[in-house]
């Protein structure tokens, strides 16, 4: 595919006798920001240190802008800034020596301006020993690393994990715009409601697998939502039964109030709407978090 | 390959210099006591003589202990192989899995360098280190050497025992590495290299004492260590057998290493089970 940025091809991975990818394929494309989301223990990690040829795949294949990380590992993480989930750093270091550091490995000479810029924007002091940081700020410094030698494409494992709300506001703002200067971002998240407010595209894995893939907001207004309609005057329960896609989930005949669930469009409850007096409609829609819970609902159901 | 291994030299230069100058130092003081002890040769011939000759035995060749190579041998090289041999396989052993266990490698092995420059620049600043710690004491006693009136000792001439060192070095440096590469833990590779190390000093010294064990010394890395007798000539062959041996593991641990997963928080490789009870 022309724009495609990340492919991955049937991925099988075990760890001795776990088999912790089991055929996941994913497509991601140029520009976007695709968060990535599963519990602990999906395969969110291990497709990342894959993509990285970190750790080798059994079976499967993975191309990075058409290369293959096990033929050209230096080609792909050359185009790769990547902020490991379980970072650790070196504590002798400063975040200034550090960068410097991964700015030799990259062979980049370019000045610091941009770096510089992120590093004043989440508030990262460049000057204190890493050892003598808190979590918080150790995250800023892997999080800056990656913007070490300009590179096409951002791999974020949990990038706002340990952040106060005001610098996980910021980074999540820097990864916005990256994007906008057409960077394409791949990120791994627990926190919903992250994901929701940057990613263009959503993928799902549950147990090494793929379950879901859509745009964030196609994710959600496929999700079942709630609508709770109040009528002047008394409305019969049967006139919502012709709709094939509503179900009536509560009534209160004092107030005349329904609370209803529509899966997927709301034209043919608007429609039937439309023929009664309605005092008051509020809808609510679910978050992707509750749309992600769901397709955990249904493993332990199934499980 | 040279950020990485300029990096992990300049991370070890403490550890360098304080075996080094303590080294060093140490070789200074044998060879500046070395003229005394040879000006009562009679009464200390007598005191060794005294001692059992299984006891004597171990320690090499006790005969020509008040020789110069004789008494090196004894007081300073019979023994450095275990001391500097148990700094060498613990480096050695956490060299890379360290890193890896710790997590900090995963954020380098992901900057565009291959595993053969992050293996190859530890490797070397590690050998570097351990050179330089041996440049060091070389040139404590070669310092003494020359000060001393009576001392009829070249600097080449004191150069072979450290190469012979060196090489005995390099093969237990190489080994703990390659057991490193493919057990679970660089704390298990460490115990099972040093345990080795000991193992190999204790069959090459017994075997001077029961020669039933020379099938089992042939095996034994020691027993191509020639310590201060090569003060008087290094057995080129010996010192062959050493470096081939180790170029043998080096080589070993970087095909491992260039082809396994990265073990990150300890994942993966091939588990000791000795001490675990069966299930």
């Amino acid at each position: 595919m022309k724009d495609a940025v990340i492919e991955i091809t049937n991925l099988h991975k075990y760890y001795s006798k776990v088999h912790a990818l089991r055929g996941l394929n994913l497509l991601v494309h140029l520009g976007e920001v695709f968060g990535f989301l599963g519990p602990n223990g999906a395969g969110k990690t291990t497709t990342i240190r894959c993509m990285l040829d970190l750790i080798r795949p059994n079976q499967g294949a993975i191309k990075i802008f058409g290369i293959d990380p096990q033929e050209s590992p230096q080609a792909v993480k050359a185009m790769i800034g990547y902020l490991p989930g379980d970072l650790n750093l070196e504590g002798d270091f400063t975040p200034r020596s550090f960068i410097n550091h991964i700015r030799r490995l990259r062979k980049d000479n370019r000045p610091w301006v941009d770096l510089l810029t992120i590093a004043k924007r989440i508030e990262l002091d460049l000057d204190t020993k890493i050892k003598n940081l808190s979590q918080g700020n150790k995250q800023k410094v892997g999080f800056l690393q990656s913007f070490v030698g300009d590179v096409p494409l951002l791999v974020f494992d949990e990038p706002t994990l340990g952040l106060d709300p005001l610098t996980k506001q910021e980074v999540l703002n820097i990864i916005r715009e990256a994007a906008d200067q057409g960077k394409t971002v791949f990120f791994s998240s627990h926190i919903l409601s992250e994901v929701q407010k940057i990613a263009d595209r959503v993928g799902i894995i549950r147990k090494g697998k793929l379950v879901e893939i859509a745009q964030t907001v196609d994710l959600i207004n496929r999700a079942i939502t709630q609508a709770t309609i109040q009528f002047a005057e008394s409305v019969q329960e049967e006139s919502f039964d012709h709709l094939p896609n509503v179900s009536v989930l509560r009534v209160n005949q004092n107030y005349h109030a329904y609370t209803l669930e529509v899966t997927g469009e709301m034209d043919g409850l608007i429609k039937t709407l439309a023929k009664y007096p309605v005092r008051d409609v509020a809808i609510h829609r679910p978050s992707l978090e509750e749309v992600f819970l769901k397709y955990y609902k249904d493993e332990s159901t199934e499980g | 390959m040279f950020v990485i291994l300029r990096r992990k030299l300049l991370k070890s230069w403490l550890m360098v210099l304080g075996w080094g100058l303590g080294l060093g130092g140490l070789g200074y003081l044998l060879l500046d006591i070395y003229g005394s002890i040879f000006q009562r040769s009679v009464d200390l011939q007598s005191f060794i003589d005294a001692f059992p000759e299984e006891f004597l035995a171990f320690f090499g060749d006790t005969n020509s202990f008040l020789t110069m190579e004789g008494f090196l041998g004894l007081e300073f090289f019979s023994y450095m192989p275990v001391i500097l041999g148990i700094l060498v396989v613990s480096s050695a052993s956490s060299l890379i899995s360290k890193q890896e266990e710790n997590g900090s490698l995963e954020l380098i092995a992901a900057q565009p360098i291959s595993r053969s420059e992050i293996f190859w620049g530890k490797v070397f600043a590690l050998i570097i280190s351990v050179f330089l710690i041996l440049l060091m004491t070389w040139a404590g006693m070669f310092l003494a050497a020359s000060r001393a009136e009576n001392l009829d000792l070249s600097a080449l001439e004191l150069i072979n025992p450290f190469i012979s060192l060196f090489a005995i070095l390099l093969v237990f440096l190489g080994f703990a590495l390659f057991l490193a590469m493919i057990l679970q833990s660089g704390g298990s590779a460490g115990l099972l290299a040093g345990f080795l190390l000991i193992a190999s000093y204790f069959i090459t010294s017994l075997t001077r004492l029961d020669e039933d064990l020379a099938p089992f010394n042939r095996f034994s890395p020691m027993k191509y260590y020639q310590g201060g007798d090569a003060i008087k000539a290094l057995d080129v062959e010996y010192l062959l057998i050493l470096l081939g041996i180790s170029v043998v593991f080096f080589v070993l641990a970087w095909l491992f290493f260039a082809k396994r997963d990265f073990r990150f928080g300890g994942s993966g490789g091939i588990r000791l089970n000795l001490f675990k009870k069966a299930k």
